[in-house]
């Protein structure tokens, strides 16, 4: 018979490693690609891989998501048959700040686990960027009569992430955290089952404060563990570096077509910009733009959000410019990330370096 | 019984000949404009910053492609439980079934349908004219004259006149007069074919014009002049701004191209009043690292690896490397090959066209398919 999953996203978490970024929004709302937001990723994976019912748990200060998610109706998730339910997250501490999958947050949500009749629960974090049919990894799991998998994919040397140590039947013989020579990267995409969980919460209710994976790290021996590869593209987006890599990758050939050209398609909310405007001066080489967009000057290398103008003379480079910027005339963007309401004035020069982007806060007047 | 003031019935089953290919699968509200639109957009989208919930739409020719794009009426925020769009086609009774057998004649067969909102005004309205309008604007002069009708009109240029139907006005801009495409018009104000009806007097026209066995039941030709022989009070309303009836493949590709201009006249650019369309879910596009594209329009979704000059992509296109357009539109979904060059065209929805091609010609339009 076919098993049963209830999708649970925690959106929960911030991450200083982002800088301006995440200022004043979480990782989840962080714009990504020139139309999407990061948590478009796991809701669109939830829902195109027919999980029907998606539990998500909140930022404490949930004004930024609410606004992008609203009914949930581009992910078809305004359902009466299960939908979108809201799970208002717990406040954080600083040390806390970036645990997905708080003990606290899930007991405080219980009642969706408990009434839920699914067999299975897939958890996420909102840090990956990979459009990926997770039926596989569903089926994968129920085969393996392990009451939790991970998903990992093959990066090494990512700080704070939890790596994997297999056997040879893809059974996790030891998990890490932080640096580590281990090459298999848990990517946040995780199943357990209801029933493991349920208990699993209740045995560590008097240390709600923890992190899920930071116990199952801990005692990774104490449990059957099932490891499954990512079949697919997976960004990791830690800190402004992997930002910018991942937005980059956007631009290859391959990726672009792996995460959105496929039948199963990213959605994220609708805005209904007009087509973007190609002036007679224009001249854009190998950029990705979005709609809504006046485009006068020069750009390369670099990802446009919606609604951006782009003055004659202006010339952007290796550049992320967000939704509703202003670069006025003759000026240069060049190894820059400008997030949204940016405001660059004639003949500005704005240049970061390859390793070290300049990060320009929202709302920004130069 | 909850009423609705004022309700909007679409006209959208017609064909549209005179587009050819671009009408040959679909009707033509139904058709791509300006890149990411259909047509019906411009009336729907309307309607909704207008205030009015409510649309019949009534379909007949090729209705698939239409149906399937109208949807729930989410696009335009037209899916309300007591309201939103309903999509309307002939239907069969026990006296047996027919087509809509002109404009007029598909209202009355949906008598019922208006009855059920039991309103006081009704707005007919078709679904192939290009145009952004408020029409509360239009209803308020319809309540404050106390009109029958109110027709919206719009001064075109005196040679045209006789492809319109004209109105002669009298100092209250009450229609004395009326001349469905003249051949001598006594005046060059044009209906637009928007009209506001109070819904009783509407009802009864309609019924009286169905037992009317020399009646065309058509608006313009039957309704409008019956109403003005029984001294019904009918108003013009001037609309100024910009308004257009795609009629043909050359006036089709021309109100797209003006689009391009530096201040165009038709601004579905401008986000107040905003044009709301049932798009698919596209990323943005991308321009590839030997494309160019100058004084274009290109939506999302499309990749261009060749060069485009003032052209118009629609959604999901694909140029290839190598390939260059120019002075062309291309509607969503086409694939253009290597190398093709493509000058002063258009290419039909979905398209695939091979590589090492030179299509297009100067001397008139073609649609390429």
């Amino acid at each position: 018979m076919k098993k049963r999953t209830l999708g649970l996203i925690s959106a929960n978490y911030t991450s200083d490693e982002l800088l301006a970024l995440t200022e004043s929004r979480t990782v989840a709302t962080i714009p990504f690609g020139g139309r999407y937001r990061l948590i478009d990723f796991p809701l669109s994976n939830l829902t195109n891989s027919d999980i029907r019912t998606v539990g998500l748990i909140t930022p404490y200060y949930y004004r930024s998501i609410m606004d992008h998610i609203e009914a949930g109706k581009p992910w078809e998730l305004d359902r009466k048959i299960g939908g979108l339910f809201v799970l208002p997250g717990t406040v954080y501490g600083e040390r806390k700040k970036t645990s997905r999958f708080l003990i606290r947050d899930l007991i405080r949500n219980r009642r969706i686990l408990d009434r839920s009749s699914s067999d299975f629960v897939l958890m996420c974090d909102t840090s990956a960027v990979m459009n990926c049919d997770l039926k596989p990894f569903i089926d994968a799991h129920a085969e393996s009569g392990c009451p939790i998998s991970l998903m990992y994919v093959n990066e090494a040397g990512k700080k704070n992430r939890t790596y994997i140590k297999t056997d040879a039947k893809n059974r996790v013989t030891k998990l890490e955290r932080g640096e580590s020579k281990l090459t298999k990267l848990f990517n946040g995409y995780l199943i357990i089952n209801r029933n493991f969980l349920l208990d699993f919460i209740d045995w560590y209710k008097a240390l709600d404060n923890e992190d899920i994976m930071e116990v199952i790290t801990n005692n990774a021996e104490k449990y059957e563990i099932n490891a499954y590869e990512c079949p697919c593209y997976c960004g990791i987006i830690e800190t402004i570096a992997d930002y910018k890599k991942v937005s980059r990758d956007l631009l290859d050939h391959e990726v672009r077509t792996e995460l959105f050209e496929q039948d199963n398609i990213i959605q994220t909310k609708i805005s209904d910009e007009s087509p973007t405007i190609y002036k007679p001066s224009a001249s854009v080489k190998k950029s990705l733009v979005a709609a809504g967009c006046i485009i006068e000057g020069t750009v390369e290398n670099s990802i446009i959000f919606r609604r951006t103008t782009i003055k004659k003379g202006a010339v952007v480079k290796d550049a992320i410019i967000m939704q509703q910027n202003v670069i006025e005339a003759d000026a240069t963007v060049i190894n820059a990330i400008c997030d949204k309401y940016v405001h660059i004035g004639r003949k500005t020069h704005i240049e970061g370096s390859a390793d070290n982007p300049v990060v320009i806060k929202k709302n920004t007047i130069i | 019984m909850k009423k609705k003031e004022c309700i909007a019935m679409l006209l959208a089953g017609g064909q549209g000949s005179r587009l050819y290919d671009l009408t040959k699968n679909n009707a033509k509200p139904a058709v791509s404009f300006g890149g990411k639109y259909r047509i019906i957009d411009f009336s729907l989208s309307n309607c909704i910053n207008s205030g009015i919930d409510t649309v019949g739409v009534l379909i007949q020719y090729r209705p698939l492609v239409l149906n399937k794009y109208l949807g729930t009426g989410a696009a335009w925020d037209l899916d309300s439980a007591y309201g939103g769009v309903h999509v309307l086609p002939p239907y069969a009774t026990e006296e047996g079934g027919s087509w809509y057998d002109g404009t007029a004649d598909a209202i009355y067969h949906n008598i019922d349908f208006v009855d059920s909102y039991n309103p006081d005004y009704v707005v007919i309205l078709s679904g192939d004219h290009l145009y952004k309008m408020d029409y509360n604007k239009m209803l308020d002069v319809h309540k404050e004259n106390n009109a029958d009708l109110t027709v919206s009109v719009m001064e075109v240029p005196w040679e045209d006149a006789s492809r319109f139907g004209i109105m002669s006005v009298d100092e209250k801009e009450q229609i004395v007069k009326f001349a469905e495409k003249p051949e001598k018009p006594e005046s060059n104000l044009a209906s637009m074919g928007i009209y506001i009806f109070s819904w009783p007097v509407l009802r009864q026209a309609l019924l009286d014009d169905h037992e009317d066995k020399d009646s065309e039941k058509d608006f313009g030709k039957n309704i409008i002049p019956k109403l003005l022989q029984a001294n019904k009070k009918l108003i013009a309303y001037h609309f100024d701004g910009f308004w257009k009836d795609v009629g043909t493949v050359d006036s089709y590709y021309e109100a797209q191209m003006h689009l391009m201009d530096e201040k165009p006249e038709f601004d579905i650019f401008d986000p107040d009043m905003r044009v709301f369309s049932n798009s698919n879910m596209y990323p943005p596009h991308k321009i590839g690292s030997k494309g160019e594209v100058n004084g274009s329009i290109v939506c999302n979704g499309c990749f261009v690896g060749g060069k485009v000059k003032n052209s118009i992509l629609g959604s999901g296109v694909v140029i290839e490397e190598g390939a260059e357009i120019e002075d062309s539109i291309l509607l969503p979904e086409c694939h253009i090959g290597k190398n093709t060059k493509i000058k002063h065209a258009i290419v039909n929805e979905g398209a695939q066209v091979p590589a090492n091609k030179e299509l297009g010609n100067a001397d008139s339009i073609d649609i390429i398919s």
